[in-house]
């Protein structure tokens, strides 16, 4: 009888606890609409337009088409960009990481440096990066680089610390107990037993990285993003259609051959 | 006796299917060898790429020594001489409170379509039968355990009730992880499309600070505010979380 009751309680709590969570939720949904002045309902009502807007003008044509080996040329930059942004930054971040997590740090006032060091970059927005590099760098491919690299090697640094921590505690202290130096221990133990979780946060940061490179691309004028304000300013729109259609082809395709080496290597 | 050998024979074959043998024969002990080749082969490769990367690059010539210098000197205005001239406090706030609600309509209306899309993706929620947090969430439906839904089916459940009373509370936490994640995502996309696109909120005042007033100083005000909210969004997202675990 008692448990009946407990029982009962328990969904009352449940239920309770659901409601709250609705109506936080609906509130939050109303206030942001009043906010922004977002009507969903004309949101919602709007899509055919937007399809039969699109089937008019997002067309590629035989212009846009004659422009296909400049855009891929941009594609191409920005792909690298991502790339080599995510490889250096990672290079960076692996020693900082190697400072700053619990198990192989020198000692507590370096973690503690490194960790508000990583902190600090990765939440300044890379859109302030980028902006304040267009001072000194102006329109050259060296913005793009660097706003990247700082956010990268932020979020990278605190990603590594987590993985080394949560991987390589156990065989830390093995090797420790058997008299290895600092330097046999990172590379006979961390780095063996972390790399395939360093390399899904390397592969996942170059995704990410290739869709905010088209971001800042449009604020510092290079790459592909470049390419698209251009021509959508220009009210080209078949040519800066067949711009978006390139780079979701570049990102499936990244996308698919990361899944791809995430399962050979996991 | 037969039995006998058919079990010896069994485990013979077991024992060799557990152990990698080497050409001559020797049972190779270091486990997990290939997969760590294979690593370094992707990262030698991702290197590579890289380094051809930095070597074609077009720099137009620039100097890299005294742009980093300036880079640095303006940075020091922005981080430690924040002031606004062109802005209110007041207006700023309220700036990131309509950057705060783009995110937050955003990850709603994302939320809910894919909450949605999500049960009809999972395949183990079988119906005769559409972006990124739906892939979580299918996901997530279908890493919970498969009992659960089979006793319900069993006592005669339809579809919504099993969704109700087995799927939701089991995969909810993870759903709320998800959720806020891509909110936080949101977020700062939220102030990079205001910034690159014009679309409105925080982004926007920082790019008119920066690329046409040229104000090192509001800029550095700006950004202390966004790493504020973003810090405090971190905080309640983890606190949240952790409730809901």
């Amino acid at each position: 009888m008692k448990m009946v009751k407990e029982n009962r309680d328990m969904f009352r709590e449940r239920n309770r606890s659901w409601l709250l969570a609705a109506t936080v939720v609906v509130g939050l949904y109303i206030a942001s609409s009043v906010i922004t002045e977002f009507d969903g309902i004309a949101g919602i009502t709007a899509i055919p337009k937007v399809i039969i807007w699109i089937a008019e003008n997002l067309v590629p044509d035989a212009k846009a088409m004659t422009r296909l080996p400049k855009i891929l040329k941009q594609l191409w930059e920005t792909t690298m960009l991502s790339i080599s942004v995510t490889m250096a930054a990672a290079v960076c971040a692996f020693f900082f990481a190697l400072l700053g997590a619990n198990i192989t740090r020198v000692n507590g006032i370096v973690k503690r440096i490194v960790r508000t060091i990583a902190a600090f970059f990765r939440n300044v927005p890379d859109v302030v990066w980028a902006i304040l590099l267009m001072f000194s760098f102006g329109q050259n491919i060296l913005t793009g680089f660097f706003a990247l690299f700082f956010t990268t090697f932020g979020l990278l640094t605190r990603a590594f610390i987590e993985t080394i921590d949560e991987v390589s505690a156990s065989c830390v202290e093995a090797l420790t107990a058997t008299g290895a130096s600092y330097m046999q221990i990172i590379f006979q133990g961390v780095v063996p037993s972390a790399v395939s979780g360093l390399m899904t946060w390397i592969l996942y940061m170059i995704e990410t990285n290739i869709r905010s490179s088209t971001l800042i691309g449009m604020l510092t004028a290079t790459g592909i993003g470049y390419a698209f304000d251009l021509y959508y300013k220009r009210l080209e729109y078949p040519t800066a259609s067949l711009v978006v259609l390139t780079i979701v082809v570049l990102v499936i395709a990244i996308e698919l051959l990361s899944n791809k080496i995430r399962k050979v290597i996991l | 006796m037969e039995a006998t050998a058919a079990v010896t024979q069994n485990t013979k074959t077991d024992l060799s299917q557990l152990f990698r043998h080497s050409r001559d024969g020797k049972i190779v002990i270091r486990a997990q060898h290939d997969t760590i080749g294979q690593i370094w082969l992707v990262l030698l490769a991702l290197s590579a790429i890289a380094v051809l990367g930095f070597a074609t690059f077009d720099y137009k010539e620039i100097d890299l020594a005294a742009a980093l210098q300036s880079t640095f000197a303006n940075a020091r205005i922005v981080f430690f001489k924040p002031a606004l001239t062109y802005d209110t406090a007041l207006g700023c706030l309220y700036q990131l409170l309509v950057t705060f609600c783009l995110g937050a309509l955003s990850t709603i209306l994302g939320a809910v379509a894919a909450l949605f899309l999500s049960l009809l993706c999972a395949r183990n929620l079988s119906r005769p039968s559409v972006v990124n947090v739906t892939k979580a969430y299918a996901e997530s439906i279908e890493e919970m355990d498969e009992g659960t839904i089979e006793a319900l089916k069993a006592s005669g459940a339809n579809f919504w009730q099993i969704v109700c009373q087995a799927v939701w509370p089991a995969t909810v936490s993870y759903m709320v992880a998800w959720t806020f994640m891509r909110f936080e995502i949101n977020f700062t996309n939220a102030v990079a499309m205001g910034a690159a696109a014009g679309a409105g909120g925080i982004g926007y005042n920082l790019f008119m600070a920066g690329s046409f007033y040229l104000d090192l100083n509001e800029m550095g005000y700006l950004t202390y505010m966004i790493v504020i909210a973003v810090v405090l969004l971190e905080m309640l997202s983890t606190r949240i979380k952790a409730k809901v675990k």
